[in-house]
């Protein structure tokens, strides 16, 4: 990188709802994220993280082929320092307890505002 | 509701896309359950992408506000949960689910802000006997999560790194008019790369050691070529499987089939076979009308099945495959067959034929087709209400294809739609007339001849041709267009074309050989012209008008006493 302004954050957005995708993609984007990549279910999931290496993971938790829970611990068993913040939807909080005990950091709760988010995945960074 | 730096509008028509493919996938998991249930089984897997369908739907929806959707899309879940608790599912349970798809249809059809519909309460109140106990209390959940991060932030255990998979398929979405506007941009360069080879051709004869020429005349071919491999690549691009229209089929079958108190299975092949686009999105409509006629009128109820030796369970087969340079669909059944002597009266009452006239066991099929012909004695809610089997076979002529229809008492009906792969890269026969070249679509050719006049036989003041003992009308083609060229007074190019079995032969003045042609077609300002179908640019870079096959074949039947006449001469054998 050029420069010495900060650099923008690596972000990897899963989820299986491509507007879903699109919507986050789009409020980060605005945010000053950088968004590397996105996958639509925890087995893209998990390679695009391989292969990306992002800072960064929005992960949705019910997702076809491989689930937002198996992801987060097979990224964590890669990369224990991954970065992964859980995007659930009203009444998952106890899958949200699974991904936070598998070592999620943090998660929102859709529908979510755009600062919710934003600032959300900024304390993680800041953590 | 979402913050205020998204623009929700701008996701809105994506939202729409979305939610249309996760509702059939709701639908077809419901179907799937109520196969099991029926058959009394439980498969929790069903449930599962049924769930996750629904979910996926709720989190789309309440993020762009639609909250009545995001709220039966929740208590679907709810009922989903206890299917999979109880691991059972009832056929109350199944009912719900398909009123709650139903009207998951009906708002997402609905503009915005419409009120919600009358049933929707009614809806969410039959299923609120499902609803999960408590309600999320966010506050104090967010303060638990809280505190079990604070206590993870001690080292955890390494943990095993588990095995891999991989080789997913990458795709992306596109909006169709993007690739028609690069589609018609490569059209552009196609006809724009003949004009750079006729300067090549110029330039030739004024350079005087040629190598300016020659390289520019290299450099055309290659442009050429590319242009030729693009304009491909996008055809391919347009493809998409055909099992996108066959989703919505088992459901329409299923609730026809109720409504007409008969027992259907209904068996699909070749989803995955693949056709232009264009061509998907408009054989949906025809290919539903088949599946109702053929539930409504082709199998048998369950009683009449057994006294005739058939299982109760009537069957439908839909199938898809690619033959050649097209795809093949197949709707049979195994029901009572067409009763082609009721055909025959229904046409005599409706004035469609004289009771006097002969028709051979296919024309009386073919009557079926005709407009405004039905065999229903009174408007059943189901087939027999406007679209008729003319608007079926209309709206496959209209892609360019052909219907058939085989049908045996009481063994079935077989409906076979042959449709080109695509409607814009044909095969086609060049003839010329005249000094004008001529295109024919050539899956409608069979062969051309060249004969001498004393072959050509006049029969009721019509020129036909005989051939392998069969009669065949002839058409002048410079004739039928009114073109003022003479004719060749020693022989005739004839090239015999068929249309659903009718020969005709079309009388040219060359042949020029076959090429792979762009179909462009004629300009609004043209309009329709009888007997053209489109136009064509060759590699030379002239125009040639494109032969419209079944119009000429249909008009030289239904002109002359001549084809009364070899028709049934031919077919009344």
């Amino acid at each position: 990188m050029w420069g010495n302004g900060s650099v923008s954050k690596r972000v990897l957005i899963v989820d299986d709802a491509v507007v879903m995708r699109m919507m986050i993609k789009g409020i980060l984007a605005k945010s000053g994220f950088e968004i590397v990549g996105e996958a639509q279910n925890g087995l893209e999931a998990v390679e695009k993280y391989m292969q990306l290496q992002p800072d960064l993971v929005t992960m949705d938790v019910v997702m076809p082929e491989m689930d937002g829970i198996a992801a987060v611990k097979q990224i964590l068993s890669h990369d224990p320092s991954a970065r992964i913040v859980m995007c659930t939807s009203m009444g998952q909080q106890a899958l949200v307890v699974e991904a936070i005990q598998a070592g999620a950091k943090s998660f929102i709760t859709k529908p979510f505002q755009a600062p919710k988010i934003v600032d959300t995945l900024n304390k993680v960074l800041a953590a | 509701m979402p913050g205020e730096s998204f623009d929700r509008a701008e996701f809105i028509a994506y939202f729409r896309d979305e939610a249309e493919e996760l509702l059939g996938r709701i639908e077809s998991s419901s179907l799937e359950l109520e196969k099991q249930t029926a058959a009394g089984t439980f498969d929790a897997e069903i449930v599962n992408a049924l769930f996750r369908a629904l979910h996926t739907l709720k989190g789309n929806a309440a993020m762009l506000g639609f909250s009545d959707i995001a709220e039966v899309a929740h208590r679907l879940e709810s009922l989903c949960d206890r299917m999979r608790s109880q691991r059972t599912v009832q056929p109350q349970d199944v009912e719900l689910l398909f009123a709650g798809r139903d009207l998951l249809g009906r708002l997402l059809a609905a503009p915005a802000r419409a009120q919600a519909p009358s049933d929707m309460g009614d809806l969410l109140e039959r299923l609120e006997a499902y609803a999960k106990p408590a309600q999320d209390d966010t506050e104090a959940f967010e303060a638990e999560v809280a505190r079990m991060l604070a206590e993870q932030s001690a080292a955890k255990a390494p943990v095993q790194p588990l095995p891999l998979q991989t080789g997913r398929r990458r795709t992306i979405r596109v909006d169709i008019e993007r690739l028609d506007a690069l589609l018609n941009l490569v059209g552009e360069l196609v006809v724009n790369r003949t004009r750079i080879s006729e300067i090549a051709a110029t330039l030739a004869q004024a350079d005087r050691d040629g190598t300016i020429a020659k390289a520019l005349s290299e450099s055309a071919g290659l442009l050429s070529r590319t242009a030729g491999e693009i304009q491909e690549s996008l055809m391919r691009i347009r493809m998409v499987p055909i099992g996108q229209v066959f989703e919505r089929f088992p459901r329409l079958v299923r609730d026809v089939a109720k409504a007409r108190r008969k027992e259907v299975a209904l068996e699909i092949a070749g989803a995955q076979t693949e056709l232009d686009k264009t061509i998907v999105d408009e054989i949906g409509e025809p290919l539903m009308h088949l599946l109702r006629n053929c539930v409504d009128h082709g199998i048998e109820s369950p009683e009449d099945r057994q006294a005739a030796n058939k299982p109760r369970v009537g069957k439908i087969e839909l199938n898809a495959y690619h033959e050649g340079n097209q795809i093949i669909i197949e709707i049979g059944d195994d029901g009572s067959g067409i009763d082609l002597e009721q055909v025959r009266w229904r046409a005599i009452e409706q004035g469609l034929v004289s009771a006097q006239e002969h028709l051979t066991e296919q024309e009386l099929v073919e009557l079926i087709f005709a407009p405004g012909f039905t065999t229903a004695d009174e408007v059943s809610d189901v087939s027999g209400r406007g679209m008729g089997m003319d608007v079926v076979k209309k709206s496959v002529s209209h892609l360019k294809g052909h219907l058939e229809v085989h049908t045996e008492r009481g063994r079935g009906t077989r409906f076979t739609i042959k449709l080109p792969l695509t409607l814009a890269i044909i095969n086609a026969l060049l003839v010329r007339i005249g000094d004008e070249r001529y295109a024919l679509p050539l899956d409608s050719v069979v062969e051309s001849q060249s004969v001498g006049v004393d072959a050509i036989r006049t029969l009721y003041g019509n020129e036909i041709l005989m051939l392998r003992g069969e009669i065949v009308p002839l058409v002048r083609i410079a004739e039928f267009f009114g073109l003022n060229i003479q004719r060749n007074p020693e022989k005739a190019m004839v090239v015999i074309v068929s249309v659903q079995g009718r020969q005709v032969g079309l009388v040219v003045d060359a042949f020029e050989g076959e090429q792979e042609i762009v179909i462009k077609p004629l300009s609004d300002v043209v309009g329709r012209i009888a007997g053209i179908s489109g136009a064509t640019i060759l590699g030379s870079g002239a125009i040639a008008l494109i032969l419209d096959v079944h119009a000429l074949v249909s008009d030289a039947y239904a002109s002359g006493k001549v084809a009364r006449a070899e028709y049934s001469a031919v077919s009344g054998t």
